[in-house]
């Protein structure tokens, strides 16, 4: 049986090309080198964007050919499988890494070429915390504060106090979660524009966990940065992200409002009245078939009682038309958090079921073509 | 610049414990003089020196562990991204971590004698540190210098070893070329013995490498940023397209620095030539390379050449020069068997006879130069005076056999040695009489007597000595050096070197301090060695001789020599500014080599000089303006053969007999006599007493006298002359010339 389409090919929702915004970051050619006021943010740019980023280590591929902005005042998620290339993305956003194609931009100007002067407005919280051992909370924050022109030592020192993490004892002594909790304090101190976090909460148990996205959350109330993050912790995220995206195997499959990305995505469940698994989906009609096709299915998993469809193009108007079929009357429709989505974007299929997202180039390119 | 500045200032901090552990250690260097060993010496100096060694230690030993570990272990340990994700400039994280480490290594190396110093300073009010401010400028940055490097070559070491990527290979093999071509190269120049020549470039190419150390390190993080396998690609791309083509160049600026010709020689002197064939021993300073020298052997008929290393570097050619068999067929000379510094010389040779023939080794090897050494005439053998066996031996060439090898006399002052007849040779020692030689050559006399009032006659001065001469007794008193001092037409008088022959002029007297000389004399001592019975025997002694003034025929059967004068302390004293009398020498007698009789006074000579076949051509004294040609006893036989130069004011031979030929300058014009430019070059055509103005352009080469290998009449070199362009073959019969090869002749 083949499916027809796939979740990612579908264009995302008010999804903002980079490029094409009235903002429009400058090209390369307009991006002046070196230092001086040509090398601030660019008013009015969106403070992080990727265009067209490629990132290659000798014949492996780990970034292929991703765009996305980031609008300034939003939280962006950034999900994907371990490997899917989200700390290469990262470390390109921070100018670490440099792009085999594309460009990484903040504030609408080359980090690659403009590194130091646009760290400055950023905030990093690497996805392993790698400051210098030996070095203590405070006087990694002596360190901080001759780099950062905003850098707020109350705060810091406060935010170390409610993180209960001792700000005189060695960074290599600290535990991970305290590790973290101080390159989140240092971050943050910093009052950046745009804070970048890489997995913040990557081996952190359930309350450290809480703790970083409280201070996000507290951060984005008070001064609201706009925030990348990636993160594995998806209940978390759909709490505090207003768009997501999601990577695969170095391309981005997904990009879109978390809201728009939760109210097309519905799982569809199709009783077929007691047959066997293995023949479920072969009981599915033609006409059935066809409905079930225009809500665009990404993963199709055989039950015991019928037949369960994850689609990525879920409106009333169309689901009404699968109920409209002789067998689809019974068919139920139920909303899906964000992990079952991603689940059903880049999971692996379950016994019995196949998946139609499994492969991201031609989703990838069906969206460029889309938006060209 | 804030941000290089906390990267110094955070890394300081983080390793300020270094410093704390080097004062530390710098008490250890106050137990030095309690060590064994050390009791009894200066305590102060050996703390002093103990803690200097241990400074240098820590210093090496904290530039290579902070070298191995500032950049390249936070790149290793994925830290290095803690400040990439700050607004810090990747030139500051470079700098800063780099130029913290450099502090901390300079500075502990600085920490670790405090102690002793200020130990010193309260118990003694003094001590050796710190070292004076100009031994402080210059051995302040040669440490900074040594450190930097270290820690550098520690930190792309470190990045090497640690990154373990695919670039590893390119390391390995651009570490192996690079050393290879350096190896290959410096072998090139050390055997060449160009190294000295090199000197001057020693703080450039160090300060290169230091520099190219510097951009790669600064590179690899700049662009390589906090990805190791990245920073190591850069680090190697940059390191070795820099060090591989700086190699290969250096490769080729080896080869061209000695694989020279002739050609390249932008002035030349001829140190020997081929009595029977046409070729020479020529030695000069190679144009554009910091003025080495190195000796070639050059036909002068075909141009073919074979460059020698007895003459690169170290070997002064003059001291050493090839050895032309007096039959004319062969040369020999020796050549280190590799590093000039530390390598026994073996002997070449190289057939003369054959065209096309190359150089051959022979099994002769010597662990020294020896000081003199000779052929005999068919070329089969060599005597050599080795000074520090302290013997006199004769080997085989062409088996290496030693044939004789003799105690010398007890004593110095050997000045010549010449094999006389097949097997059988004669050392000749000149021993100065005066008992009261000073260590440094200037003789000692008495101390000066007063001034005598009211002396008449010519005054002279050399050396600042004014010197009133007493016309009649020709005896002369010395006046004191504050006397004005007129020009004086000198001589330089060294028949060792065969430099007999330019006279020069002294515009004014030097203004040194005057010399006191006494009248030394000296004896010349004949030593003759059979090969059959090896065994050195005294055949004459004769004495008192004027010092260095003895010549001896080419076939060793006569000796001229002239007797001491009263104004032989005047070493350099031959004639009168008025170009009319000689003043000083004594008279020249004939002797007779085997016997010590002598066979004849020559007292009209003012100078002689055998010609090749034993005849004698002397200088009349006075004038100087007359030859006369005497037999091989200083018999003037009839029909006399005299020479008169009317318009000369002097006369001087040159050591070019061309069979019945002779070279002569002559001095002409009024004033002072001339410089060489000035001076006539006839060829003199004994039989007939017709002389041949050769053109003015042309000099005589000055070849050195060496045994037997004068060049003879028909001798190809004999026609040699140089002239301001190089070596140029005059003809004398034709009048043809042929020019060899450009080079400035030199002194």
């Amino acid at each position: 049986m083949t499916q027809p389409t796939a979740a990612a090919s579908i264009p995302p929702a008010q999804s903002p090309q980079p490029g094409r915004d009235t903002a429009a970051p400058q090209t390369l050619a307009d991006a002046p080198a070196g230092r001086g006021p040509s090398a601030q943010p660019a008013a009015g740019s969106p403070p992080l964007a990727a265009e067209a980023l490629s990132v290659t280590y000798g014949r492996k591929t780990a970034l292929a050919d991703v765009s996305l902005t980031v609008a300034a005042g939003t939280v962006y998620a950034l999900l994907g499988r371990n490997g899917a290339g989200k700390s290469s993305l990262v470390r390109c956003l921070l100018g670490e890494q440099r792009p085999a194609a594309g460009r990484a931009l903040l504030f609408g100007r080359d980090v690659w070429r403009h590194r130091a002067r646009l760290l400055r407005e950023v905030g990093v919280v690497p996805e392993e915390p790698n400051a210098p051992p030996a070095a203590t909370a405070s006087g990694l924050a002596r360190f901080s504060a001759r780099l950062f022109p905003r850098w707020n030592m109350t705060e810091f020192k406060e935010r170390l106090r409610r993180f209960e993490v001792p700000a005189d004892v060695p960074f290599g002594q600290l535990s991970k979660g305290q590790k973290g909790q101080v390159a989140l304090a240092l971050a943050l101190a910093s009052a950046p524009r745009l804070l970048i976090l890489d997995d913040p909460t990557l081996g952190l148990d359930a309350l450290a966990r809480r703790a970083v996205f409280e201070e996000l959350i507290g951060d984005l109330a008070d001064r609201g940065t706009t925030v990348f993050l990636t993160t594995h912790d998806l209940a978390a995220v759909e709490g505090i992200a207003l768009r997501v995206g999601i990577l695969a195997r170095g391309r981005l499959l997904l990009d879109e409002e978390l809201e728009t990305l939760k109210a097309r995505f519905r799982r569809i469940s199709l009783p077929l009245g007691g047959v066997a698994a293995a023949t479920a989906k072969e009981r599915i009609t033609e006409a059935e078939e066809t409905a079930l096709s225009e809500l665009r299915p990404v993963r199709r998993i055989a039950r015991g009682w019928g037949v369960e469809t994850v689609v990525a193009g879920y409106d009333e108007e169309r689901f009404a038309r699968l109920r409209g079929n002789p067998g689809g009357g019974r068919a139920q429709a139920a909303a899906l958090s964000l992990e079952e989505i991603f689940l059903a974007l880049v999971g692996t299929p379950a016994p019995g079921g196949e998946a139609a997202a499994a492969g991201p180039a031609q989703p990838a390119a069906a969206a460029r073509k889309e938006r060209s | 610049m804030s941000g290089l500045l906390a990267v110094l200032a955070r890394e300081i901090e983080e390793r300020r414990l270094l410093l704390a552990a080097a004062l530390l250690l710098g008490l250890l260097p106050l137990a030095a003089p309690a060590l064994p060993g050390m009791a009894g010496g200066d305590a102060a100096l050996a703390r002093h020196e103990a803690a200097v060694g241990l400074s240098l230690i820590v210093c090496a030993v904290l530039a290579l562990f902070l070298g191995g570990s500032v950049i390249a272990g936070d790149l290793a340990e994925r830290r290095l991204g803690f400040y990439f994700s700050r607004p810090l400039a990747g030139w500051a994280i470079w700098l800063g971590k780099i130029g913290a480490a450099l502090l901390l290594a300079c500075g502990a190396a600085i920490l670790v004698p405090l102690p002793v110093w200020l130990i010193d300073r309260i118990t003694h009010g003094s001590g050796p540190f710190p070292p004076q401010l100009p031994e402080l400028a210059v051995q302040l940055p040669a440490v900074v210098a040594g450190a930097l490097f270290l820690l550098l070559v520690a930190h792309v070491t470190a990045v090497t070893a640690r990154s373990r990527s695919s670039w590893l290979a390119l390391d390995l093999a651009g570490a192996m070329a690079v050393a290879a071509l350096a190896w290959a190269s410096w072998r090139r120049l050390a055997f060449e013995g160009a190294l000295p020549y090199l000197a001057p470039l020693a703080m450039p190419l160090a300060s290169a490498l230091l520099l190219l150390l510097l951009a790669t390190s600064g590179a690899e993080v700049i662009a390589g940023r906090s990805d190791l396998r990245r920073a190591h690609r850069i680090q190697a791309l940059v390191l070795w397209a820099s060090l591989v083509p700086a190699a290969i160049a250096g490769a080729g600026f080896a080869r061209w620095m000695v694989e020279i010709s002739p050609a390249d020689l932008q002035s030349f002197n001829v140190a020997a030539a081929s009595p029977g064939e046409s070729w020479i021993a020529a030695y000069g300073t190679a144009a554009h390379r910091g003025g080495f020298r190195s000796l070639f052997l050059i036909d002068t008929r075909s141009g073919a050449y074979v460059r020698t290393r007895a003459a690169g570097g170290f070997m002064p050619p003059a001291a050493a020069p090839p050895l032309f068999a007096g039959g004319g067929g062969r040369v020999a000379w020796l050549e280190p068997q590799g590093d000039p510094r530390s390598s026994p010389l073996e002997l070449l040779t190289l057939d003369l006879v054959h065209p096309g023939a190359r150089p051959v080794r022979s099994p002769v090897v010597v662990g020294w130069q020896p000081r003199m050494a000779a052929l005999s005439a068919a070329g089969s053998l060599i005597a050599m005076l080795e000074d520090h066996r302290y013997r006199l031996t004769v080997t085989e060439i062409d088996d290496g056999r030693l044939l004789a090898s003799t105690p010398l006399p007890a004593g110095e002052a050997f000045e010549e040695l010449r094999f006389v007849a097949p097997g059988r040779l004669q050392l000749y020692r000149a021993e100065m009489l005066s008992a009261d030689s000073a260590p440094d050559g200037n003789r000692l006399g008495s101390p000066e007597p007063p001034e005598p009032p009211g002396q008449e006659g010519p005054t002279l001065s050399l050396e600042g000595v004014s010197r009133r001469v007493d016309d009649a007794t020709g005896k002369a008193r010395k006046l004191g050096p504050r006397k004005a001092a007129a020009p004086l037409f000198a001589r330089r008088h060294a028949p060792a070197a065969g430099d007999d022959a330019s006279p020069v002029e002294r515009a004014s007297a030097p203004t040194a301090r005057p010399r006191r000389f006494a009248s030394p004399v000296e004896r010349l001592t004949v030593y003759e060695l059979d090969v059959a019975a090896p065994r050195l025997r005294q055949v004459i002694s004769i004495a008192p001789l004027r010092p260095r003034s003895w010549e001896v025929s080419a076939d060793g059967e006569r000796i001229l020599a002239r007797e001491p004068g009263p104004l032989d302390d005047l070493d350099d004293l031959g004639q009168a500014a008025d170009g009319a009398r000689r003043i000083g020498y004594g008279e020249l007698l004939l002797y007779d080599a085997r016997s010590g009789r002598a066979l004849a006074r020559l007292p009209a000579a003012a100078h002689a000089v055998f010609l090749a076949d034993g005849r004698i051509v002397e200088v009349v004294r006075g004038a100087g303006r007359e030859l006369r040609l005497l037999d091989r006893d200083g018999v003037e036989r009839e029909p006399r053969r005299r020479f008169t130069f009317p318009d000369a004011r002097g006369v001087w031979i040159d050591r070019q007999p061309a069979g019945e030929r002779l070279l002569v300058s002559l001095v002409r014009g009024g004033g002072a006599p001339g410089p060489v430019a000035q001076h006539e070059l006839h060829a003199l055509d004994l039989s007939t007493g017709r002389s041949l103005l050769l053109p003015p352009r042309l000099a005589p080469l000055n070849i050195p006298v060496q045994a037997l290998t004068a060049p003879l009449s028909w001798s190809f070199a004999s026609h040699l002359f140089r002239d301001r362009n190089g070596l140029v073959r005059f003809d004398l019969d034709s009048g043809r010339e042929r020019h060899l090869f450009t080079a400035h002749g030199g002194g």
